[in-house]
């Protein structure tokens, strides 16, 4: 009995922090699948986000108000970055891939200087648990797994439905011609990384309750979320969302029977193993 | 006119002065510090003959990898294994380190290799943060973030008698040792007809491919070797300090790598030395500049890929040219004959890069 409410709770966490990882690494694969960059700094924008966050929350004593802040912040961090930096060695793939890695390195270490050692703590903005079938969960986790689908949701909408979405698309497909067509192709770069660093600092704010908060934060989540988006392939969209919550669940259950380091080391070398029969990720690559 | 000179290592001419030069003051420079100064240099060679391995691997064949902090921290900790578990000397602690990573690099390239070029990169990052959790964890075996203490054995020399680690001069010039004869076999490789395939992979995958040669095999040579030498100068590191810990395996460390060959000049392996000496070197006079060590890595990373893409080695070559074409240095690369085929004397120059 024990165990089977174990394993509800620990699919229940899965769930959840799959969605909120699949959040960061679509940001991830989104900057990665338009402007051909791998952004090693994606880590250290969701963990400016988290840091961001709580010390808005210390100022204003809202959530709501971190929640609107630091993503915008960290959004024009990151337009700024891929316009003075990124944008004149862009063509570079290794090059750009080194400056992003400088840019953690700075980002992690600016977060260390001002916001100090240590890891904090913030209140969730909704207190409780639910109880269902014989198991109770922490409400907020529940709010921050539907608030994560609806963000995917408004993202796909976005990217298929609006005119900005399908310039994005286009962009991707062929650079030139795109340009060709009126598209404002250096904008749509900004915007493209601009969204991403949001994403990443969106979850880094949603996250803040539910891990504790401190400059390091960041590269734990790069390696997850640069697993998950290797797994569900390069570029793919829909691969990365399914890779990710492959990824919690199973990392969520077997920590039922071992310690979270075991957990890590285990899933992190399936994936391994998994890359070596698929190179290419779940759906091979697939766009979209 | 140039006057040549051979030698046993090949024929010099005075285009090697530069060399002649570095080498006389390596020699020299024990003699005129002290011993702090000198387990510094001791320690910045191991971490330029660290980066000169990433060099290999990056700026000659093309492929980024991420992972050397795995290579570094598996040399070291083999080593460590070899002399206080099976007490080894100090020789076979390195030839243990150089080898067991060569064999682990095999491992892993064949996974890494096998996925797209952004892959590659991810997948050994990847692999650095596994051992890095592996060897925090398990502390029994690693010692954790508490690392083991290495009680190195003394080093007979023929007719001179026997020395100790622990002896600044000595251990200096072990180190120098090491890291010379490491840097003359990585460069008679990178001159060699295997080394040609290498940077022809680096500048067109493609083509390479369609002549035929089988690229996937070349990569994986090329990382091994790579690897291997990172493990050396992890086992040369850790005679060094005489210490290992799982910090060996920081993401931070491989990055370290990656700065020393961008700093120094991608291409160029003696690049990766004067990346370390500048980076390590300052980092230790500026005091308070330690504290930021990764705020000035990051800003030097980001200046040198924006602002001198060809490092210290390319801002030499611009001052060099600017001179000659002054007429303050004689003569210029295009009055030499061509580097001659038995030439095994380290010549950057000589290294095309069509980039």
């Amino acid at each position: 009995m024990a165990l089977e409410s174990d394993l509800a709770v620990a699919l229940l966490n899965g769930v959840t922090w799959g969605l909120i990882i699949a959040l960061i690494a679509l940001g991830l694969n989104l900057i990665y699948g338009l402007l051909e960059i791998v952004n090693l700094a994606h880590g250290s924008l969701y963990m400016l986000g988290a840091v961001i966050g709580w010390f808005t929350i210390g100022a204003t004593g809202s959530f709501l108000a971190a929640l609107l802040i630091a993503p915008l912040a960290v959004g024009v961090i990151g337009m700024t970055v891929e316009r003075g930096i990124l944008r004149p060695i862009e063509d570079d793939l290794t090059i750009t891939l080194i400056a992003t890695f400088g840019l953690l390195l700075i980002l992690d270490q600016l977060a260390l200087m001002t916001f100090g050692p240590g890891t904090r703590s913030v209140a969730a903005p909704i207190a409780g648990t639910i109880s269902f079938a014989g198991i109770s969960y922490s409400l907020y986790r529940l709010v921050v797994g539907g608030v994560s689908i609806g963000l995917m949701v408004c993202l796909y909408l976005f990217l298929f439905r609006t005119r900005y979405g399908t310039w994005m698309r286009g962009v991707r497909q062929d650079r030139d011609t795109a340009s060709a067509l009126g598209i404002p192709t250096s904008k749509v770069y900004i915007f493209t990384f601009g969204l991403g660093a949001f994403l990443a600092a969106l979850a880094g704010v949603l996250l803040a309750p539910i891990v504790s908060v401190g400059h390091l934060m960041g590269l734990d989540v790069l390696a997850v979320a640069f697993m998950v988006v290797i797994v569900g392939g390069l570029g793919s969209l829909r691969g990365v969302l399914v890779a990710s919550l492959i990824y919690a669940v199973v990392e969520n259950v077997t920590t039922i029977f071992m310690t979270p380091v075991e957990a890590r080391i285990l899933t992190f070398s399936l994936m391994i193993a998994f890359v070596l029969v698929r190179p290419d990720g779940i759906f091979r690559g697939a766009s979209a | 006119m140039t006057r040549t000179f051979d030698t046993p290592l090949g024929t010099l001419t005075p285009k090697h002065g530069g060399w002649i030069l570095l080498a006389v003051i390596a020699i020299i420079y024990p003699f005129t510090v002290g011993d702090f100064l000198l387990f510094l240099a001791a320690s910045i060679l191991a971490l330029g003959l660290y980066g000169a391995s990433f060099d290999l691997i990056y700026g000659y064949t093309g492929l980024l990898s991420f992972g050397h902090a795995v290579f570094y921290g598996i040399g070291a900790y083999a080593a460590t294994f070899a002399i206080q578990d099976y007490g080894q000397g100090l020789l076979s602690g390195l030839i243990v380190g150089f080898l067991l990573t060569a064999i682990i690099a095999i491992g892993i390239g064949l996974i890494a290799i096998r996925v797209s070029s952004h892959g590659f990169v991810i997948v050994t990052i990847l692999i650095v943060l596994i051992a890095n959790l592996a060897s925090v964890s398990m502390t029994s075996i690693t010692g954790g973030t508490d690392g083991i203490s290495v009680l190195l054995p003394e080093f007979t020399l023929p007719l001179l008698g026997e020395y100790s680690m622990f002896d600044p001069m000595f251990r200096y010039f072990f180190v120098l040792t090491v890291v010379a004869v490491s840097l003359l076999v990585m460069n008679r490789l990178v001159n060699s007809p295997i080394g040609l395939v290498f940077r022809m992979i680096r500048d067109n995958e493609q083509r390479v491919r369609m002549l035929g040669y089988n690229v996937t095999a070349y990569k994986l040579i090329a990382f091994s070797v790579s690897g291997a030498f990172a493990g050396l100068a992890g086992a040369l590191s850790m005679y060094v300090t005489g210490f290992v810990s799982a910090s060996h395996f920081d993401l931070i460390v491989s990055g370290d790598a990656v700065v020393y060959t961008l700093v120094g000049g991608r291409a160029t392996l003696i690049g990766a030395i004067f990346g370390a000496i500048l980076i390590e070197g300052a980092s230790n006079y500026v005091s308070g500049l330690t504290d930021a060590y990764p705020l000035i890595i990051g800003a030097l990373l980001l200046a040198t890929v924006i602002f001198e893409p060809e490092g210290l080695v390319g801002v030499y070559e611009r001052i060099r040219d600017r001179l000659t074409e002054f007429g303050i240095l004689p003569g210029s690369d295009e009055e030499e004959p061509p580097a001659e085929p038995d030439s095994d004397s380290n010549a950057p120059k000589e290294v095309t890069t069509d980039e």
